[in-house]
C-alpha cells in the first residue's frame, strides 16, 4: 500500500487535500464544542470556581486540592465504584444476551421481522419515560407490579429501588431492556458477514448448535462484538439519566454514579472546580484502562 | 415414515421457537403496553390496577381526558414543533458531517489519520454532562443561546457516530473507489454518488441513534433555551413532575405522545434499518 | 511536524481556556461593582418611582416562575395585572430544576429576568450572588403590618426585605375524625391543647389496636418533602437542621436532639405505625391511615375524599413545645430590573399581586394560607370554626419555624432528601446525620456560605 501510494504521489496529494476537507467540519465542531470545553474543565479543575459565587469571592487556583478531595470523599470514591459495577453488570449482559438474541432472530422463519421490530422497540422510548415506567414496575409495595408477579411464584416482595443492594442492578436492568434491541440489530448485521458455507460444513462434521455458536458465530462476529463492547462500555460508564430522574443517587448513595456526582457538584453545590476535577479524573481513568486493555489485547 | 417424523419434529421446534419469540416479545413490549394503556386511565385506577394483569389491559374508566389536558393545558404541540425542528437539524448534520470524516478516515490515506482516530476514541469517553457548563459559555460567546442551532449543533460532532462510520467505510471494498478515480470522479462525487447510497443501513442506524438522542435530551435544553420560545418536549415533561403533586395519568399521556412519533418514524424506516441490515448487499 | 502541530494546538487551547477563565473572573468582579452601584442608586430610583406615579407605563417586565399547581391562575393574574397597570408582562414557567439552572447561568447569558416567583429557599443563593434587589425602600408599612409574622420572616434575609409573598404554607396533621373517635383518641381543640409525646404514642397505639393497619402517613413516597414536614418535630425535640448563627450544620443537624427526632421517625416504621413500602400518593384518601403529615396542598383532594371527616390536628409537643413549619413561594425583584430602570414597573406589579383580590384569586386555587390577615377574614375556612382555622392560629401565634434560610439550601435539601430516604430504608439516623453534616459543612465553608 505504502509503495503504491508513493508511486502516484500526485494522486496522494489530491487524496490528502480531499481528506482534509472531509474532516474539517467535524474537526472544527469537535474543537469548539468538545475539546475547548474540556480544556476549560481541565483548567477549572485546579481552581475553586463556583457557578454563581457569593459577591466578593474570587476564583483562585487551588492546586491539586480538588483532586485530593476526590480521593478523600467517601461518596465520590463510591461513585466510581458504582459506575464500574454498573458497567460490569450491563456490558456482559448486553453482549451475551444480545448475541444469543441476534442468533435467535436470525432464522428464516415467517414473521421473524416483526419480532425483531418488537425487540428493538424499547430503544425508541426516551430514557426519561423508561425511568417513569420502570419506577412503577419496581414499586416497593407488595401490590406493586413486579412484586405481585413474584407473589404468584411465592417469592417475597422486594424493595427494589429502595434496597441498596438491588437499586443499582435495577437501573442496569432498565438500561439493558432499553438498549438490548439496538445491540441485537448491530450484531445481527454482523451475522450477515459470516458465510453460510461455514455452517454447512460444520453441519456435515456433526457439530451441535452450541458448538457452531462457539466455533463459528462468535469468532465470525469478532469485529462487531468489539464495536458493541466498546460502545456499551463507554455508554454505560456515562450512566446519568435514570439516576437523575429516579433515585437521586440513593439509597445510601448506592446509585450515585460518576456523572451524577459531577452534575450534583456543579449544579446543586455550585462547585464547578470540583466537578471538573471529577470529570478529568474519570476521563484519565477510562483512558488508562482502555490503553492497558489495548495492550493486553495485542499481546494476546 | 422418517420424513413424517422429522416433519412433526420440525413443526414442534417451530412452535417452540414461536413460543420463545412471544415470551421475549412480552418482556420487551410489556412496559410499553403498560405506558399506553395507563395513559387512558385516571390516576386512581392506575394505582389500583398495579397489582395484577389489568395494568396491561385497557378496561374500566377509559377516556382521553389525560390527552386533552396535556394538549390543551401543557401546550404539547408547541414543544413538539420545537423538538421536531431541533431533531431534524441535528439528524441531518450528524449523519452527514460524521459520515464525511468517517469516509476520510476509512477510505482515504493521509497524514495524521491515526491521531484523529485515537482522538475520536478518547473524546467519546467525555460525558456531555461534564462539559455542559463550559459548552454553555462557548455557545453564549458565539451568540447562539436560545436558537434552534444552539440547541442542535454542539452535539453534532459525535465521536461514537464518527467511529461507527469509520468502521463501516473501512470495511467497504476499495475497488469501487479506485475504479471511480480512474474514471475521473472527484472524491466528493465518490462520496455522495457511490459511497453514501451504498451506506444506507449505517446512515439509518446513525440517524435513528441521533434522533433518539436529540428527542430525549434533557439537560442541555434547560441551559440553552432562555425563554419559552424554543423549549423542547423533555423539558415540558419534566415540568409535569411537581414537588407537590404529579398526575401520573398526564405524565403517561405526555410520554405516549412523545414516544409515538418515534415509533411511527421507526416503522416507516424499519425497512431501511432492519431489512437492509440483514439483507446481504455490499458486505462482499 | 505532527508533534509540533499537536503541541501548538494544545497551547492554543490552553490560552483560550485560560482567557475564558480570566474573563469570567473579571465578570465576577464586574457584577460585584455593579451591585454596589445599584445599592447606591436603589434609594434614588425608589424615590423617583414615588415621585412620578405611573412612569412605568408601557414597560416590559420579564418574570420567571417555578411551575406548579398555580401556573394557570398565575397566567390569568398576570394578564389582568397587565391591563391594570398598562405594562407588558412576559411570564415563563419552568420546573424548579430548570429555573435554578437558568438563574444560575443568567449572569453569564446576560438575560436576567426582572422578577422571579419561586420557593423562598432558592432565593438566598441568588441574593448572595448579587442577583436579588433589596425591597426595604419599596415595601409599605400597610403591607408589612397586614402580613402574617411567618411571612415577614420568610421575606426577610440578612435584615433586609428581599421578597414579597401572596401566601404561606400550612402544616399540621390531616386527620380522619371518625377513625380518631373510633379509637377513642382525644381530638385537640387547638395548638395549645396539642398531644404531648406520650399521648401521641398512645394515640398511634390505640389507632393500630382499633384496626387501622397503618395509623400514620408521612408521604414516604417522596422523602424530600419530609425535609419540610419533619421540621416541626425536629424543633419540638429541641433540634434544628442548621446552626442559625454560624450557618453550619455540624453539632446541630447531628446534635442529640435532632438525632432523637429522626430516631422517632425511624421508630414509626419499625413499630409498624407507618408503611415503609407505601410508594403511592393517595394512601390517606383511601382510608389506609388516620393521620397524614402533609401540607396544605392536599386540602382539595382530601376534602373530596373524606368530606366532613377531614380535620386538622396540631402536631404534638415532643418536649420543647408545639411547632409548625412555614415558608412558601415568594416573589422577588432582580438587580437586573433596577439596572435597566424597570424597578418601578416591577414593584408596581409586585404590589398589585399582593393586593387582597389577587391573593384570594390564587389561594382559592392552591389552598394555601393567605399571607395577609385581611384576606383570611373574608374566607370562612380561616375563621373560627373553619376547617383551616388551625393554620391561621399557628402562623399568627408565631410558633412556625423556617427551614434554614441560607445560600446552601440546595445542598442541605439534597443531602436531607437522601438521609430521610435512607432512614425509610432502615439506615441508622445518627450515622446518616453525622455523615450528612460533615459533607454539607465542607461544601458550605468552601463556598463561603456560612454566616460571618
Amino acid at each position: 500500500m505504502a509503495n503504491s501510494s508513493k508511486k502516484k504521489s500526485g494522486l496522494q496529494r489530491g487524496e490528502s487535500k480531499a481528506a482534509f476537507l472531509f474532516c474539517t467540519p467535524a474537526v472544527v465542531l469537535a474543537l469548539v464544542f468538545i475539546i475547548l470545553p474540556f480544556a476549560m474543565s481541565v483548567v477549572y479543575s485546579f481552581t475553586n470556581k463556583q457557578l454563581i459565587p457569593k459577591v466578593g469571592i474570587e476564583t483562585a487556583f487551588v492546586g491539586l486540592k480538588n483532586y485530593i478531595e476526590i480521593f478523600t470523599s467517601k461518596v465520590t470514591v463510591l461513585s466510581f465504584k458504582n459506575t464500574f459495577l454498573y458497567a460490569l453488570i450491563v456490558v456482559p449482559s448486553v453482549l451475551v444476551i444480545g448475541t444469543v438474541l441476534a442468533v435467535f432472530v436470525n432464522q428464516k422463519i415467517k414473521g421473524v421481522q416483526v419480532f425483531r421490530l418488537i425487540y428493538f422497540s424499547p430503544q425508541v422510548v426516551t430514557m426519561t419515560v423508561v425511568a417513569v415506567i420502570w419506577a412503577f414496575i419496581f414499586s416497593s409495595n407488595s401490590s406493586g407490579l413486579l412484586n405481585s408477579f413474584l407473589g404468584l411464584l411465592h417469592i417475597a416482595p422486594q424493595k427494589w429501588l429502595q434496597d441498596q443492594h438491588l437499586a443499582l442492578p435495577c437501573l442496569a436492568i432498565m438500561y439493558i431492556w432499553q438498549n438490548l434491541g439496538m445491540q441485537m440489530l448491530i450484531i445481527l448485521s454482523g451475522l450477515q458477514y459470516i458465510s453460510e458455507e461455514l455452517y454447512e460444513a460444520a453441519e456435515i462434521d456433526g457439530c451441535t448448535t452450541f458448538e457452531k455458536f462457539i466455533y463459528i458465530t462468535v469468532p465470525g462476529l469478532k469485529n462487531t462484538l468489539v464495536y458493541v463492547l466498546v460502545s456499551v462500555i463507554i455508554n454505560s460508564l456515562k450512566v446519568f439519566t435514570q439516576v437523575y430522574v429516579l433515585t437521586n443517587g440513593g439509597p445510601s448513595n448506592a446509585t450515585t454514579t460518576v456523572v451524577f456526582q459531577l452534575y450534583k457538584a456543579g449544579f446543586v453545590n455550585g462547585q464547578v472546580g470540583y466537578s471538573s476535577a471529577i470529570a478529568v479524573t474519570f476521563f484519565m481513568l477510562v483512558m488508562v484502562i482502555s490503553i492497558l486493555q489495548n495492550k493486553f489485547a495485542k499481546e494476546d | 415414515m422418517r420424513t413424517a417424523m422429522s416433519k412433526r419434529k420440525k413443526i414442534i421446534i417451530k412452535l417452540c421457537m414461536y413460543l420463545g419469540y412471544l415470551l421475549i416479545a412480552a418482556i420487551f413490549i410489556g412496559p410499553i403496553v403498560f405506558l399506553f394503556v395507563s395513559s387512558l386511565k385516571p390516576y386512581v385506577q392506575i394505582e389500583s390496577d398495579m397489582s395484577n394483569i389489568r395494568a396491561f389491559i385497557p378496561y374500566g374508566d377509559l377516556s382521553l381526558d389525560n390527552y386533552i389536558n396535556v394538549i390543551v393545558k401543557a401546550d404539547f404541540f408547541k414543544f413538539f414543533k420545537n423538538s421536531v425542528v431541533v431533531t431534524i437539524i441535528f439528524v441531518l448534520l450528524a449523519t452527514t458531517i460524521n459520515a464525511m470524516i468517517g469516509y476520510a478516515l476509512g477510505m482515504l490515506n493521509f497524514r495524521g489519520k491515526a491521531i484523529i482516530i485515537s482522538t475520536i476514541v478518547a473524546l467519546s469517553i467525555i460525558p456531555t454532562e461534564s462539559i455542559i457548563i463550559n459548552r454553555f459559555m462557548t455557545v453564549n460567546s458565539l451568540g447562539m443561546l436560545n436558537t434552534y442551532i444552539g440547541l442542535a449543533i454542539p452535539s453534532v460532532a459525535y465521536p461514537m457516530y464518527m467511529y461507527l462510520y469509520y468502521n463501516h467505510f473501512k470495511g467497504m471494498p476499495k475497488e469501487l473507489q479506485e475504479a471511480a478515480i480512474i474514471d475521473g470522479a472527484s472524491y466528493w462525487k465518490i462520496f455522495t454518488k457511490i459511497m453514501m447510497p451504498l451506506s444506507k443501513p449505517i446512515i439509518t442506524t446513525v440517524a435513528i441513534m441521533a434522533f433518539i438522542r436529540s428527542w430525549s435530551d434533557l439537560l442541555w435544553p434547560t441551559l440553552v433555551t432562555r425563554d419559552g420560545t424554543y423549549r423542547t418536549l423533555p423539558l415540558a415533561l419534566k415540568s409535569l413532575f411537581s414537588d407537590t403533586y404529579t398526575d401520573w395519568g398526564q405524565v403517561f399521556a405526555f410520554s405516549t405522545l412523545m414516544v409515538i412519533p418515534t415509533m411511527i418514524l421507526f416503522l416507516v424506516f424499519q425497512k431501511q434499518f432492519v431489512a437492509s441490515v440483514t439483507s446481504s448487499g455490499i458486505k462482499g | 511536524m505532527k508533534k509540533k502541530i499537536f503541541a501548538g494546538l494544545l497551547s492554543a487551547m490552553m490560552v483560550v481556556s485560560l482567557a475564558a477563565c480570566g474573563s469570567s473572573e473579571t465578570g465576577a468582579t464586574a457584577t460585584e461593582s455593579k451591585s454596589e452601584t445599584t445599592a447606591n442608586t436603589a434609594d434614588g430610583t425608589a424615590a423617583a418611582a414615588t415621585d412620578a406615579q405611573g412612569g412605568y407605563e408601557g414597560k416590559e417586565v420579564k418574570v420567571w416562575i417555578s411551575s406548579g399547581a398555580e401556573d394557570d391562575i398565575y397566567r390569568e393574574m398576570f394578564d389582568k395585572i397587565e391591563g391594570d397597570l398598562n405594562i407588558t408582562i412576559t411570564d415563563e414557567y419552568y420546573s424548579k430544576d430548570e429555573l435554578d439552572n437558568k438563574m444560575q447561568t443568567s449572569s453569564i447569558a446576560g438575560d436576567m429576568p426582572d422578577a422571579v416567583v419561586a420557593d423562598y429557599l432558592l432565593i438566598p443563593k441568588y441574593y448572595e450572588a448579587g442577583l436579588v434587589a433589596n425591597l426595604d425602600d419599596y415595601v409599605t408599612d400597610e403591607l408589612m403590618d397586614d402580613y402574617l409574622p411567618s411571612v415577614v420572616s420568610e421575606c426577610t434575609y440578612n435584615d433586609h426585605i428581599i421578597s414579597v409573598a401572596q401566601f404561606d404554607s400550612g402544616l399540621a396533621f390531616w386527620a380522619n375524625k371518625s377513625m380518631l373517635e373510633n379509637a377513642g383518641v382525644r381530638i385537640p381543640a387547638d395548638y395549645k391543647d396539642a398531644w404531648d409525646k406520650a399521648e401521641f404514642e398512645d394515640a398511634l397505639k390505640k389507632l393500630k389496636d382499633s384496626g387501622v393497619e397503618w395509623p400514620i402517613y408521612v408521604r414516604q413516597n417522596k422523602p424530600s418533602t419530609e425535609y419540610y414536614t419533619w421540621m416541626p418535630f425536629v424543633a419540638s425535640f429541641g433540634g434544628d437542621y442548621m446552626n442559625r448563627e454560624t450557618g453550619l450544620c455540624t453539632g446541630t443537624l447531628d446534635g442529640d436532639n435532632t438525632i432523637a427526632s429522626f430516631d422517632f421517625l425511624a421508630k414509626l416504621f419499625t413499630d409498624g405505625y407507618a408503611d415503609a413500602t407505601c410508594d403511592y400518593e393517595d394512601s390517606f384518601q383511601k382510608g389506609e391511615n388516620a393521620l397524614a403529615l402533609y401540607g396544605h396542598s392536599k386540602y382539595q383532594d382530601y376534602k373530596a375524599a373524606l368530606g366532613d371527616d377531614l380535620i386538622l390536628v396540631p402536631l404534638p409537643d415532643m418536649g420543647h413545645g408545639v411547632y409548625t413549619c412555614s415558608g412558601s413561594t415568594v416573589m422577588i425583584m432582580t438587580t437586573g430590573a433596577q439596572e435597566s430602570g424597570k424597578d418601578d414597573a416591577v414593584w408596581a406589579m409586585l404590589q398589585e399581586a399582593t393586593n387582597p383580590d389577587y391573593i384570594k384569586m390564587v389561594v382559592d386555587v392552591n389552598g394555601a394560607v393567605p399571607a395577609r390577615s385581611s384576606v383570611m377574614d373574608a374566607i370562612p375556612d380561616y375563621c373560627e370554626g373553619g376547617t383551616l382555622y388551625l393554620y391561621r392560629q399557628q402562623l399568627e401565634s408565631g410558633i412556625s419555624f423556617l427551614r434554614p434560610y441560607t445560600p446552601a439550601h440546595m445542598t442541605i435539601y439534597d443531602a436531607m432528601a437522601s438521609v430521610i430516604g435512607n432512614i425509610y430504608a432502615g439506615a441508622d439516623p445518627a450515622t446518616e446525620l453525622h455523615d450528612a453534616a460533615a459533607n454539607i459543612d465542607e461544601i458550605i465553608t468552601e463556598n463561603g456560605w456560612n454566616f460571618q
